[in-house]
């Protein structure tokens, strides 16, 4: 189901300053700033799907488990075995233990910071802003989309999010464009259990319905209004945008990517009848429409114990075994399979590179609350498609999953890796001046 | 010729053997909406059952659904905060549930209708993982930082049942009161274990490869039904109350948990996952 809703416009004959303001930073297809060249036409990964589990996985619980472990390290679960010899996960990811063969798994992580907001903008730009921790480099869904030639109509880099990641303490910085601005900001997309759809960046014009904005000619009339009301740059390339914004929706394929009634019932019952689980199916959807980066948000909120805005982030300082047993654990297996089973079956897991992580792990020790607090000193993400080396473990941490035990693995060689595969070359990056000194993860890739 | 026959008949046997679980497993489903759901109890006399499910804003809550009508509401609709896992003394007089109030905040709320007045457990800014009434409703049983408490309702005084390493919890008082069952990781991955009420007498009752959790005794206190993951996925086993006589109840590729008894002891309320949704199902129980 499609919803286009209301916003602070006077109404849909009109759009005032604000609203116009509004839509200018919300709308990031900036078609009017520069590209720096073209990717490379050798690029592995056409889609980048970048499942981001907010709030920090325990990498001992889910993909690194420490059964020889004293009793205060390894937790409640048991290990099982994966179709990889000689490793397993945690008893709660038995769908992917049993997909092993379609991905790889790295253990050895780092970040360089163990705050929410702070770890979470390293791992999501590759290192720390140009001034410290106030001017972070832009997402790299944001690079992708300007060294990425437009392909379609649909946003370059796209978020399906049930909102900005935030924490009880501020939000995330580099949830989009960072320095570079709103214009590479992603693209919102909110979907909920039932598959509904919202695009928060659509709600322009009170009263706004699906049905009138299938009425493209009164559409057009009312942006070239706008247009023919200003004249300066920035509302000739809101026009532009949101040209290209509208189209998405009043055109057949536009509208069809987002509907997720389109699916089978089975298809969608695959991913789980989850917001994750929705969330992924829409990814791959959008995959098939050629979107080059898309990024999948666990949850808005960080913390898994809030008041009434929590939705159940991955920070488990309080309820960590429970909370894994008895949703995060189920949910992810799930969801994360039926995606990778999908990409495989129609050919597309080749040709998308899917990472699911978040910004840091959890302490080895279980603390005296009975949870695990941030560990940014090791931890595991997976990475599957897109140019990827499957059935690999790549790194191995010590005994007690504190630190690697081999070379750790920085978030600017993660961040250069996803960009690799996607297409994006050192020269363009260097010309870009974002992310300097990654490097490849080779094992991963060769 | 003889042969053949008794393959005949041993066939006919298997078929009729095969189409017996097959009914008897039959769960029957009582709830259509596939969103997620958990901690399902029934109250009064089995004519309803208390859940907790996924919902807008906040996103889990309290909801009552009538058995006979299949009115489903909303149990606590003025509430603004995630509200999960009730449960009930066995006059229903007492109610309890966990609620989150704020920033790795959750406390056990227990309502005392015939008092007026609720009762916040700890007092103290800790988190409650698993909350429970005894039968008399006199006192909560709950886990906390992976250790089980008890806590008496009208004096407060607080008693530390388990004192182990790994984690003890989902506790669970036998009808009589005089046994508490509980998961616990103290010698491995989690298993089922029952202790007196005070602590002593420990008896350990699964020994599987995989988690048993969130025991659940029958009203007649003769059975235990338990969530397992022996089998990969979650399935819903009960065993008597000594750990015999283990029999597996739902057969089925997806999750089931969170198994209630309803009064009779003829069956259960489970949370199913079929085709991805999640409903209610009530599954029979022949011993």
């Amino acid at each position: 189901m499609l919803e286009v809703g209301r916003l602070n416009a006077r109404n849909c004959n009109g759009i005032d300053r604000r609203a116009f303001l509004q839509a200018s930073f919300a709308l990031p297809l900036s078609l009017g700033l520069d590209r720096v060249g073209r990717a490379s036409d050798v690029a592995r990964a056409k889609s980048v799907i970048l499942l981001w589990l907010w709030g920090g996985p325990s990498h001992i619980d889910t993909f690194d488990p420490k059964p020889e472990a004293p009793t205060e390290v390894r937790g409640p679960f048991a290990p099982i075995a994966t179709r990889i010899p000689g490793v397993q996960f945690s008893e709660l990811f038995p769908r992917l233990a049993m997909r092993s063969h379609l991905f790889s798994v790295l253990r050895t992580n780092v970040n360089l910071n163990n705050a929410h907001d702070i770890a979470g903008s390293i791992a999501l730009t590759g290192g720390v802003g140009r001034s410290g921790n106030a001017d972070y480099g832009p997402n790299l869904g944001s690079i992708v989309q300007r060294v990425r030639a437009q392909s379609s109509d649909l946003p370059m880099f796209t978020s399906i999010a049930p909102g900005k990641p935030t924490t009880a303490a501020g939000d995330l910085k580099a949830f989009g464009g960072g320095r570079w601005g709103t214009a590479y900001d992603p693209f919102y997309i909110r979907c909920d259990d039932r598959g509904k759809i919202d695009l928060p960046a659509l709600k322009l014009l009170d009263g706004l319905t699906i049905d009138r904005l299938a009425d493209r000619r009164r559409l057009q009339n009312e942006i070239d209004k706008v247009a023919r009301s200003g004249g300066h740059a920035a509302q000739e390339s809101w026009n532009e945008n949101c040209v290209r914004a509208y189209r998405l929706l009043t055109s057949t394929d536009g509208r069809r990517t987002f509907d997720l009634s389109l699916e089978p019932q089975r298809m969608r019952g695959q991913y789980g009848r989850t917001m994750f689980g929705q969330s992924c199916l829409l990814a791959r959807r959008l995959v098939e429409a050629g979107v080059p980066y898309i990024q999948v948000n666990w949850s808005k909120w960080v913390e898994n114990i809030y008041d009434g805005r929590t939705d159940f982030g991955w920070d488990t300082h309080w309820l960590n075994f429970e909370h894994l047993t008895d949703r995060h654990g189920p949910i992810l297996d799930r969801a994360l399979s039926a995606l990778l089973d999908d990409l495989h079956d129609r050919g597309l897991l080749d040709s998308t590179l899917v990472v699911a992580m978040g910004e840091f792990g959890r302490t080895p020790k279980i603390s005296a609350n009975g949870g695990r607090d941030h560990w940014p000193n090791c931890y595991s993400s997976l990475w599957a498609g897109g140019g990827i080396q499957p059935r690999r473990v790549v790194g191995e941490s010590d005994r007690g999953g504190y630190e690697p035990a081999t070379d750790p693995i920085t978030p600017a060689a993660t961040a250069a890796t996803i960009l690799e595969l996607a297409g994006v070359r050192s020269a363009q990056l260097a010309a870009l001046r974002v992310l300097p000194g990654g490097s490849l993860i080779e094992r991963l890739v060769s | 010729m003889k042969r053949v026959l008794s393959g005949v008949v041993g066939l006919l046997m298997a078929c009729w053997w095969l189409a017996g679980i097959a009914v008897a497993a039959e769960p029957q489903q009582i709830t259509n909406d596939g969103r997620l759901k958990q901690d399902p109890v029934f109250t009064g006399r089995g004519e309803q059952i208390v859940y907790s499910a996924q919902d807008e804003s906040p996103q889990l809550v309290l909801r009552r659904l009538n058995l006979d009508d299949s009115r489903n509401e909303r149990l606590r609709p003025d509430s603004t905060l995630p509200e999960f896992r009730p449960c009930y003394s066995s006059d229903q007089n007492v109610f309890s549930f966990l609620q989150m109030t704020g920033n790795d905040v959750l406390q056990l709320k227990v309502e005392l209708p015939l008092q007026q007045r609720t009762l916040s457990i700890p007092a103290s800014k800790k988190t409650v993982s698993h909350g429970t009434i005894t039968p008399d409703g006199q006192e909560v049983v709950y886990s906390a930082a992976g250790q089980i408490y008890s806590q008496a309702i009208d004096k407060g005084e607080t008693k530390q049942l388990t004192q182990t390493v790994g984690r003890n919890n989902h506790p669970s008082v036998s009808p009589d009161g005089h046994r508490i069952a509980f998961s616990s990781s103290r010698d491995g991955d989690y298993e089922i274990y029952t202790m007196n009420r005070d602590g002593s007498d420990l008896r350990r009752l699964t020994d599987s490869r995989g988690l048993d959790i969130r025991p659940a005794w029958s009203a007649d206190g003769q059975w235990l039904a338990f969530t397992t993951a022996r089998h990969g996925d979650y399935e819903i086993y009960a065993m008597r109350f000594d750990g015999s006589d283990a029999q597996r109840l739902t057969h089925n590729p997806e999750r089931d948990d969170y198994a209630s008894w309803h009064p009779d002891g003829e069956r259960l309320v489970v949370v199913t996952e079929r085709g991805g949704a999640t409903d209610l199902v009530l599954v029979a129980f022949e011993p």
